[in-house]
């Protein structure tokens, strides 16, 4: 029954491009950026050497039916796609209860307490500072459970973080740095503008270096 | 003497000489004492309005009202104007201050222990004077999961199908979708084998005898009741399984093939389902292939999940008891 032709028969391709934009919407779920090879492994199959001209449709397809764009970040072996939502935040955007908010605003602390601190802390300090929110490195959290695991693995697994082991240490330590994903999903400045809100202060140019640090990034994306 | 009301160039003043001045007790200079106070008292006021102005490190305004502020006072003569003056400098300098912090570098340094308790505030918690009770609300952090997601330039919504999906997340669950997939696709297979008049020794797992002599005695057993053809898709169709009706399907064919029961399109067209009664026929009971007198059909029946919901509708089957049921019931 199937067919061992490798022609690029434009039925055939067409419907693995809606197997492919399936496929990515239902891996969102996890929010894992995924690889090509799990793409081919599950849709392309056979036509994985038309892997370039069905993602290309692919994209097309997400950003004109769902306003969702294909991003690859990464490179070299640690190569992945993530979706990006082309649109802007609308207000009934932020009226939607994404069900996912706990963990979102878990995350958002924690990237920002990297980004003022420096864009890197250290595992210690990083810890020390979650205590002041009723979370322990090494204690059941009523709402996240394992926090350890959520952030160290979880977060690490959706590239929203990136923990890296100091060289020479002994005890081993480690720094807690953002992951690719974060860069994408928001910005230096955005949270800069949170920070500021937070504090009621009157600019966010009140932070001198961490806004230096902000717009450097800004020059760069733009 | 010295005339208190004339002006003084010069920005600096000497204490000697207001200490010299002569306070003069006349209507006038009360007059313009009392005008003193008021335009201090304006001072003051509009430093306290626009001191969010004042503060920005870019802004000239405070020197510009404490300059103000100095003319006045060279003509201060009494504690009342004085007392103001007093009240204005401490307001400067306080503004001055707050100034002074926004200009120097990093001096609004950031210090993760107060960033984080001011979450714990944003949150709606309290921390205990001891700091070492940290009570956060069980919506504590949806509500700032909420009013972080403004700060996302990018939140993805992600596809949840109702029924499953079948695209696998982790390969364990694709193993399991596949072989649920592969069975049923075997079942339609095998539905076309025996129509063909073929050997079938494969199939012997698929269609124990003992199942296809249930579905026929089920036949047999209506037929006796009410000696009518029975309504092909009525018999095999279970509302409840699609997979049941697959191998209700799949053992009438068996029936068929071996000559116990016979299918044929009533006067409405409608495929019906009778027993072939051995007896009274001169079918005789021979191996398979031997009927060559009876017309012998080769029919391929399928049926896709979206007709098999079609039938259930049309036939008003959904929630009454199968014709055959299944197994295990």
């Amino acid at each position: 029954m199937s067919s061992s032709q490798r022609n690029f028969d434009k039925a055939e391709i067409d419907r693995k491009v809606n197997d492919v934009v399936h496929l990515m919407l239902i891996w969102e779920q996890r929010k894992i950026p995924i690889k090509r090879a799990d793409i081919n492994k599950h849709v392309l199959k056979e036509y994985r050497h038309a892997f370039n001209d069905v993602m290309k449709i692919t994209d097309k397809k997400l950003q004109k039916v769902f306003g969702l764009k294909l991003l690859e970040i990464g490179e070299g072996g640690k190569r992945a796609y993530i979706l990006v939502n082309m649109l802007e935040h609308s207000e009934t955007q932020q009226m939607m209860n994404w069900n996912d908010n706990p963990k979102r605003g878990l995350l958002f602390t924690v990237l920002s307490l990297i980004f003022m601190s420096g864009n890197s802390m250290t595992d210690g300090t990083f810890w020390n500072a979650l205590k002041g929110l009723g979370i322990e490195k090494d204690k059941p959290h009523p709402e996240f459970g394992d926090v350890k695991k959520l952030i160290t693995q979880e977060f690490v697994r959706q590239w929203y973080l990136e923990i890296v082991k100091l060289p020479n240490c002994d005890p081993p330590q480690y720094e807690y740095k953002w992951g690719l994903r974060a860069y994408h999903e928001t910005s230096k400045m955005k949270i800069l503008e949170f920070v500021t809100s937070l504090y009621d202060k009157s600019s966010v140019m009140v932070w001198k270096s961490q806004y230096q640090d902000a717009l450097e990034e800004q020059r760069k994306t733009i | 003497m010295e005339d208190p009301t004339s002006e003084d160039e010069g920005m600096s003043y000497d204490d000697a000489s207001v200490l010299s001045v002569a306070v003069e007790d006349s209507p006038r200079a009360r007059a313009r004492q009392l005008q003193l106070r008021q335009n201090y008292r304006k001072l003051i006021d509009e430093t306290q309005l626009n001191k969010e102005e004042l503060v920005k490190p870019d802004s000239n305004g405070l020197m510009e009202n404490i300059a103000k502020a100095h003319q006045l006072f060279k003509e201060v003569n009494e504690t009342r104007g004085a007392a103001l003056d007093s009240k204005f400098m401490t307001l400067a300098v306080t503004l001055g201050a707050q100034k002074t912090n926004l200009l120097q570098t990093d001096l609004v340094a950031f210090q993760p222990d107060e960033f984080i308790a001011k979450l714990v505030t944003c949150m709606g918690g309290t921390v205990s004077e001891e700091k070492d009770e940290i009570d956060i609300p069980e919506n504590g952090w949806n509500v700032l999961g909420q009013k972080t997601a403004t700060y996302f330039t990018s939140l993805t919504p992600a596809l949840h199908p109702l029924l499953g999906a079948f695209e696998a997340i982790e390969s364990g669950k694709t193993n399991r979708q596949a072989t649920q997939r592969n069975k049923e696709k075997e079942t339609a297979a095998k539905v076309q084998l025996p129509k063909e008049l073929t050997n079938y020794k494969d199939d012997k797992k698929e269609a124990t005898p003992e199942e296809i002599e249930r579905v026929l005695h089920i036949i047999n057993t209506f037929y006796k009741d009410d000696p009518s053809p029975i309504d092909y898709f009525e018999l095999v169709v279970n509302p409840e399984s699609y997979g049941h009706t697959i191998e209700n399907i799949f053992h009438l064919a068996f029936l068929v093939k071996d000559g116990l029961v016979k299918i044929f399109l009533n006067e409405n067209g409608l495929p019906v389902v009778e027993p072939v009664n051995i007896r009274s026929d001169d079918i005789s009971p021979r191996k398979k292939g031997k009927k060559a007198k009876k017309a012998n059909n080769q029919v391929i029946v399928s049926l896709s999940m979206d007709e098999w919901y079609s039938i259930i509708d049309a036939y008003q089957l959904k929630g009454k008891q199968p014709y055959i049921p299944s197994p295990g019931n």
